[in-house]
């Protein structure tokens, strides 16, 4: 009965109680929609790269290499000469690594030249390898494999010939038209930036390059076929690597740093992650303390209105009184109608967040390689609807004790 | 005697002095009395006094071997949801509830909670048609209105019907009706009946006819 008595007099009130239901359901949109996107990017950063002990580039800031080796973001200011490379992995604690060649791209994604150790190094999220949709690594001279976005987006299937372009502009004028390359392989996807480059071989990177200088091709007989497998690249942009013990880690970290030959910087990708995080999270807290004075601004709102609608209602809750309702049940009355004004602003709100996240999901992984979950009905964003439930009935305590007192008070 | 008021004062708590003031005023449980007076006399606080609304300043009230004045204000809701039923010139229902849904809702806080099966059952006695039962009460008209407040106010079989000029809002057929009405439900469930009325013509229904101004003593004072 209490929630007919509640649910009837909000529909009697229908203009101004529709208006706080849609302040309130904005502003728990933007509280939900910030603090969702908050929680996915940071796992979805965390989970860009696992298993990788130290990266190695061009001497330059833990943030500038880890953009550019493993989010393809900027690029290098400078590369890793191919003899430093071969000379560093002699060093006895390192077990693997990964050698990464960036610079071209095929329509706005960029390509990556590397080696089989790729595939059977490479971790994301927890240390889960990559694995193939369908195909397999590449093999022969101009192979390329491409990550699950890429194929998805393009519509590129096995076998199909597709052409690389030189820069990393999304329209690029300059391509290298010579050497298409042919689909052997297409990752599955792993919600990381791997998913949006294509792969190619060193050998291939430096084969399309064999005649250019400064960014023009020159009129120099062309690199064949079965010559590139035997070219050995003359720089690198990037190196991952393993080693044979964490403990380790800072030995050989220190000894790449100070390598005498050239300017090297040795990072750990899991502190670069949470200094690069740390950046954004001064943004993303001015985001949520926003989000959270929008959602205070739109509770007043709706205390006022109740409080407004006691006026018209003190003959209403005296009839209430007359046939007996005890006061602290028209207490509960207002409050039910405040709460339930919330759970409907909270149904509405998480649809509408839900519907927004299927309509820009895809754009936030193009634009920002953020890989946001649509499942809005996270445990933490259940905690938000509990606390916004809380705090409504909190809010609503003022015109509940108005009525209460209404009630009390017959003198009228 | 079911009612009996000995040496009651009243006033209002930021008013020194008392607007109603009762040496000895008594009601037979059966009984059916006419109370008239002018509007403003303080009917509608002694009705409001009687039904345990306003808490009195001195004096007793014993009502069905209850005293009113040494209950605790919950007490006193439950004793009204039970004991007592009003009717009011007007806003007798609350305007976006069906009359059902008033029906029930007053008999939610009493001893017996009833079904809507009884509510239509009075519905039907009190020849209300059927396509009204489940519209908000605000589409109805003032006479359907008064009825289903009768309804509502009797609908716990209150031993005490207090009724505050019902008939005021309604022309001169509706009245009669209603008060013919009223008068045989109140008489089939034997409870007694206060009506309050400034309009003497009702005073011909009643047997027991009496002026406020003769049972308040302070009448003089306002």
């Amino acid at each position: 009965m209490i929630l007919t008595l509640a649910s009837k007099s909000l529909m009697n009130r229908k203009g101004s109680v529709v208006l706080t239901i849609a302040a309130m359901t904005v502003s728990l949109f933007v509280l939900l929609a910030v603090d969702h996107i908050r929680q996915q990017s940071k796992q979805s950063f965390a989970s860009t790269v696992s298993g990788v002990d130290l990266i190695v580039g061009s001497r330059t800031s833990s943030i500038n290499l880890l953009l550019y080796s493993v989010f393809r973001i900027g690029s290098a200011t400078a590369n890793v000469n191919w003899d430093t490379y071969q000379d560093l992995i002699k060093h006895p604690k390192i077990a693997w690594s990964i050698p990464i060649s960036l610079g071209d791209s095929h329509k706005g994604y960029r390509v990556m030249g590397t080696t089989d150790a790729f595939f059977t190094h490479f971790k994301f999220g927890k240390k889960h390898p990559l694995t193939f949709a369908n195909g397999k690594p590449f093999k022969g001279a101009f192979d390329v494999v491409l990550g699950a976005d890429v194929s998805k987006k393009l519509n590129y299937k096995l076998n199909q010939p597709i052409v690389l372009s030189h820069g990393i502009a999304a329209t690029s004028f300059v391509n290298h038209e010579q050497h298409p390359f042919k689909v052997v392989g297409i990752l599955k996807p792993t919600g990381t930036p791997v998913d949006q480059t294509l792969y190619v071989s060193l050998q291939d990177i430096k084969a399309i390059h064999a005649n250019w200088q400064t960014g023009t091709l020159t009129n120099q007989p062309e690199a064949h076929e079965d010559q590139s497998h035997t070219l050995t690249p003359d720089s690198i942009t990037a190196v991952m690597i393993g080693l044979t013990s964490r403990m380790a880690t800072f030995g050989v970290q220190r000894h790449i740093n100070q390598y005498e030959y050239e300017p090297l910087s040795a990072i750990l990708p899991g502190v670069a992650l949470s200094e690069l995080w740390q950046i954004m999270g001064s943004v993303e807290r001015v985001l949520e303390l926003i989000s959270y004075l929008v959602f205070l601004a739109s509770l007043l709102g709706l205390a006022a209105m109740l409080l407004a609608s006691m006026r018209e209602r003190h003959q209403e809750i005296q009839l209430l009184r007359v046939i007996g309702v005890p006061a602290w049940y028209i207490f509960l009355v207002v409050e039910l109608e405040a709460v339930l004004i919330a759970l409907l602003s909270s149904a509405i709100s998480i649809m509408a967040l839900w519907a927004a996240l299927m309509g820009f999901q895809s754009t936030l992984t193009t634009e920002f390689g953020l890989q946001i979950s649509v499942n809005v009905f996270s445990l933490n964003n259940l905690a938000i609807l509990a606390l916004v439930l809380l705090a409504t009935a909190m809010a609503a305590a003022i015109p509940s004790i108005m009525a209460y007192r209404s009630a009390t008070n017959t003198t009228n | 005697m079911s009612i009996s008021i000995k040496q009651l004062e009243f006033s209002y708590p930021d008013t020194a002095n008392s607007v109603i003031g009762i040496d000895n005023w008594a009601l037979a449980s059966h009984e059916k009395t006419f109370i008239h007076g002018s509007s403003g006399c303080g009917k509608t606080t002694f009705l409001n006094i009687l039904s345990g609304i306003l808490p009195i300043t001195s004096g007793s009230i014993e009502m069905y071997d209850h005293s009113l004045q040494n209950m605790k204000p919950s007490q006193l809701d439950t004793f009204r949801a039970n004991h007592i039923g009003c009717v009011f010139q007007s806003f007798n229902l609350i305007p976006y509830l069906s009359a059902i849904e008033n029906i029930k809702l007053a008999s939610q806080f009493s001893k017996m909670p009833t079904s809507s099966d009884a509510a239509i059952r009075f519905l039907k006695q009190l020849q209300l048609e059927e396509n009204i039962w489940n519209k908000p009460t605000h589409h109805l008209s003032m006479g359907q209105k008064q009825r289903v407040a009768i309804a509502r106010a009797l609908i716990n079989q209150p031993k005490l019907i207090i009724a505050d000029e019902p008939t005021s809002s309604l022309d001169e057929k509706n009245r009669d009706a209603f008060l013919e009405l009223l008068m045989e439900q109140v008489s089939e469930l034997n409870s007694a009946l206060i009506l309050v009325s400034h309009d003497l013509s009702l005073s011909q229904h009643f047997s027991r006819v009496e002026s406020f101004k003769d049972i308040n003593q302070m009448a003089g004072a306002l």
